[in-house]
């Protein structure tokens, strides 16, 4: 009889309790990127950010939203839509509105948000 | 009349093309129109260190993965997708694709496209997510002894023609359950075959159409629980059909996904499982290293894949990964085969991802190849990949 021979019997529990310290360590870290270069926000849109952060990264870095910045309110209306409706996107029809808003702050007030260069 | 599936996929297709253009020419909505683009790029030399010639084992050094995705909205309704790769297998299409969304709850989806199975395949574009690869279960050809294993279980993305359904449904702001029902044309292979031929997919020669005129069959559910900043995703996937030109040989592939964000750290887990059909042959004592059992050739073999990772961010620039993933085949295997009846590979990735300046990033990783029928193995990885 033919034994698999592999490490898999290795005791895993001090990697696992690294993995929670890190975990807890890090999970209440500040989002950024999305308001750099922006007007202060009202407390709303820094709220709505931080939840655009977050649904965002669900999927991707959320450079890829901060680099786009400059594309203009319409075009945030298409990719908030088009985010939102992907597989387990987790951002309801009354975030991606919240979403939205965060991104047309940005585009109403960061002057040096061109496309590619955030 | 027998209403076959052959006959009801493209009168759907059809159908839904048709509404879709009918909508898009409402003048209403000839001002609306709205095209975005996207693209990617990554770069990323593979060493085995542990080898001497390392591309007797890997397609090791360096690969370039390249993606331009344009999408054309059509209205509120109605949009289009198209996306070209240049990676190891030349110029792919990698989208090029209809949507037509009716509600949240009912859109279809029909073309060449990526058929929602398990979480990680809408991750698959090295710009959104940390390692060079991908994990075991959907590797394309980046995994070490990757002939012997014949790569993954279902390789990501999977590229095929079709049609999807699919809607997602939000029953309270904390609960989104989401569903996705398709027929692709499915993997493919030559008669007599043992294994899927992914070649087979990606040949113009032999024609990006279905090889057996008979789809394969599959679909997805995922409930999402969602509170402020955390999410936990299930998701259940399922696809079968056949993949030879004869519809003789069977296969069916499942899998459970598992996603907990909490902030910006990120606990994600799969598993597939992939029973397949291999054909036995006029003499299956010739074809096959192992002998009848007790009820004779088993004509099935069973390849399970799963992984499980961390991603936490170590600082505002740097990302952190753990990953644990493996592949296990159980089953008859053809005498030219290294691999035993029962096989397993499992695999340690530790890797950083550091952004550099806008959505550029370098990705550092070291795998650790723990093999049951080879010697163990080391692969280290650098790329560079950014976002356009």
């Amino acid at each position: 009889m033919k034994i698999i021979k592999t490490r898999a019997s290795r005791d895993p529990s001090g990697v696992l309790a690294a993995m929670i310290t890190i975990m807890l360590a890090t999970a209440c870290a500040e989002p950024r990127g999305l308001l750099t270069g922006a007007a202060p926000p009202p407390p709303d849109i820094r709220q709505a950010c931080a939840l655009a952060t977050t649904k965002c990264a669900h999927c991707h870095p959320i450079e890829r939203v901060v680099v786009s910045r400059g594309i203009g309110e319409r075009r945030w209306k298409m990719y908030v839509e088009q985010m939102r409706l992907k597989p387990s996107s987790g951002i309801s029809a009354a975030e991606g509105d919240v979403i939205f808003s965060c991104l047309r702050f940005v585009e109403e007030t960061c002057a040096e948000c061109k496309q590619g260069r955030s | 009349m027998i209403h076959t599936p052959r006959a009801s996929i493209p009168c759907l297709a059809a159908s839904v093309v048709a509404l879709g253009a009918t909508l898009a020419a409402s003048p209403a909505l000839a001002d609306k129109i709205e095209r975005n683009f996207a693209g990617s790029i990554q770069l990323d030399y593979m060493a085995v260190p542990s080898t001497s010639v390392g591309r007797k084992i890997a397609l090791d050094a360096a690969t370039a993965e390249v993606s331009l995705k344009v999408t054309q909205d059509f209205g509120e309704r109605m949009s289009a997708s198209i996306k070209l790769c240049v990676a190891c297998h030349g110029v792919e299409t990698g989208m090029a694709f209809f949507d037509l969304r009716l509600a949240d709850e009912l859109s279809f989806r029909v073309g060449r496209f990526t058929p929602q199975f398990g979480a990680f395949p809408i991750r698959h574009d090295p710009a959104n997510h940390r390692t060079s690869d991908k994990p075991l279960p959907y590797d394309m050809g980046r995994m070490l002894r990757l002939t012997d294993w014949n790569m993954g279980i279902l390789p990501s993305p999977w590229v095929d023609n079709g049609v999807e359904l699919s809607g997602s449904h939000f029953f309270s702001e904390s609960i989104q359950l989401d569903y996705a029902a398709y027929a692709v044309g499915g993997p493919r292979a030559a008669n007599e075959a043992a294994d899927f031929d992914y070649k087979l997919s990606r040949s113009g020669e032999l024609y990006y159409v279905d090889n057996n005129s008979r789809p394969s069959l599959g679909g997805r559910i995922a409930l999402n629980l969602i509170r402020n900043k955390n999410t936990i995703t299930a998701g259940l996937s399922a696809m079968a059909g056949t993949y030879d030109p004869e519809n003789k040989l069977n296969y069916a592939i499942a899998g459970a996904d598992l996603l907990v964000q909490i902030s910006r750290v990120f606990v994600r887990a799969e598993y597939l499982v992939r029973r397949t059909e291999m054909a036995l042959g006029t003499d299956p004592s010739l074809r096959f290293k192992y002998g009848a059992g007790k009820n004779g050739y088993d004509a099935y073999f069973l390849k399970q894949g799963f992984y499980a990772e961390l991603e936490v961010p170590i600082s505002d620039r740097v990302d952190g990964i753990v990953r644990w993933d493996g592949l296990r085949r159980q089953g008859n295997v053809l005498r030219t085969s290294e691999l035993r009846s029962d096989s397993a590979v499992l695999r340690y990735t530790l890797g950083a991802s550091i952004r550099l300046a806008g959505a550029t990033r370098i990705k550092l990783s070291g795998e650790a190849y723990d093999f049951s029928d080879f010697k163990d193995e080391i692969a280290v990885h650098l790329a560079v990949a950014g976002a356009l």
